[in-house]
């Protein structure tokens, strides 16, 4: 199957540029790390906004790996390549999309708990702090992939991404957080989850063809 | 014998800067046709907005089958450094070619031996003859080259020089764009790109 070549040439883009794959995901080990050392180390003080600077830092880590979603490919002359090749590419938008939360999202998302026990979080929340942040890296990246296709061709592409992309991040981070804090709170976690499944398959739906339509008019600009 | 592509009045422009005077071209099945003109005169544009790669442009570009297979081949084109020599291949060829195919393209443009190297470690003659392999192996219509002799020794430009006159052989349009007026390669027609003022 075709796509599936396309999926494995962006895995192995991603595993032999080791440095492309560790930085985003060590900042976010050191940015959870910090905030001990930053705000206080007493856990009354921690506990409460654990899981919501989990979710916050996790989102800044995708922003800033989201920005490289497109970038070499794109100076090496693979988008043009891409644009030409027979298989749509909004199927090549979504396996990229999948390629870049296996690398990103999932590893986000098995750090979380860890992390969170850094920071004093209740035990009651991991399995939904990784649950959400699973869907919620999977919806983050459909969006941050639009974002990134929009603006690889500018000089100055990176802050214009961070300003198109950041602020379709926060229902991801309302639905998320609060998910895990119904969790904890003992109460119905139920809602706010669905609401995060279900952006996240909106995402899912809609940003493919979004995806195809801002590679094309990145490389016609280029 | 049927028009297969045409440019009518086509001039490019970046940021509303008319960067050569309009060109009109006709080519039909078989022709093979050289882009010349000095340095920023838009030679890779119009060749790119022949593929249907940029759109900044006014006149017209028709083709007399909408379904030709266009294929334009840029000088970075898509060879990512990371990959190997046959993964950067297998992608060029959008996947749809045996290994056999492959090794024989590769040992073609006498990259055999190279297969599983890294594109870092080639020359730039060599990668350019990675990139060039291409042609050994995918069927077009209409094939648009960027400076196709760039960094490639006397052999490798014969080798491509007779490629090329093979693939125009076959009824496929080739529109290439070169600095200079190679002597290996006899085009049926010349487009001298005036800059415009």
């Amino acid at each position: 199957m075709t796509i599936w070549h396309y999926f494995l040439r962006d895995l192995k883009l991603y595993f032999r540029n080791a440095s492309e794959l560790t930085t985003p995901l060590i900042f976010f080990l050191i940015a959870i790390a910090m905030f001990p050392l930053g705000v206080s180390p007493e856990s009354a003080l921690l506990r409460p906004i654990s899981f919501g600077l989990v979710w916050v830092v996790a989102l800044f880590c995708m922003q800033f790996s989201l920005d490289t979603l497109y970038r070499d490919d794109f100076s090496s002359g693979a988008l043009e390549q891409l644009v030409q090749h027979e298989v749509p590419l909004a199927v090549i938008a979504i396996s990229r999309t999948l390629v870049y939360w296996v690398c990103f999202g999932v590893p986000i998302a098995i750090m979380a708990p860890v992390l969170g026990l850094m920071l004093a979080m209740e035990s009651s929340g991991f399995g939904v702090l990784s649950l959400t942040l699973l869907v919620g890296t999977m919806g983050m990246a459909s969006i941050g992939a639009i974002g990134s296709a929009l603006t690889v061709s500018l000089k100055k592409g990176s802050v214009v991404m961070t300003l198109i992309v950041l602020p379709m991040f926060v229902p991801f981070l309302i639905f998320g957080s609060g998910a895990v804090n119904a969790a904890i709170t003992g109460a119905n976690v139920s809602p706010p989850l669905t609401a995060l499944v279900g952006i996240t398959v909106l995402a899912l739906s809609i940003c493919p063809p979004a995806i195809a339509a801002s590679i094309k008019m990145s490389v016609e600009n280029g | 014998m049927a028009i297969k592509l045409q440019l009518n009045n086509l001039s490019c422009f970046y940021d509303d800067i008319q960067l050569f005077k309009p060109v009109d071209l006709t080519l039909r099945k078989g022709e093979i046709c050289r882009v010349m003109g000095p340095n920023g005169a838009g030679k890779t544009t119009l060749l790119r907005s022949v593929g249907g790669l940029f759109r900044g442009y006014n006149g017209k570009v028709m083709l007399s089958d909408e379904a030709s297979r266009i294929h334009y081949l840029g000088h970075r084109a898509g060879i990512r450094d990371e990959l190997t020599c046959i993964e950067n291949l297998q992608f060029l060829t959008q996947y749809s070619l045996t290994r056999t195919s492959i090794d024989s393209a590769l040992e073609r443009v006498g990259l055999i031996g190279y297969e599983q190297a890294f594109p870092d470690e080639l020359s730039a003659g060599q990668r350019r003859r990675l990139l060039l392999a291409t042609l050994f192996c995918m069927q077009f219509d209409i094939l648009l080259l960027d400076e196709p002799f760039t960094a490639l020794d006397v052999d490798g430009v014969a080798l491509i020089a007779a490629q090329l006159k093979n693939i125009a052989e076959q009824g496929c349009i080739v529109l290439y764009s070169t600095h200079h007026a190679d002597a290996v390669l006899t085009p049926n027609k010349t487009v001298m790109l005036e800059v415009s003022q």
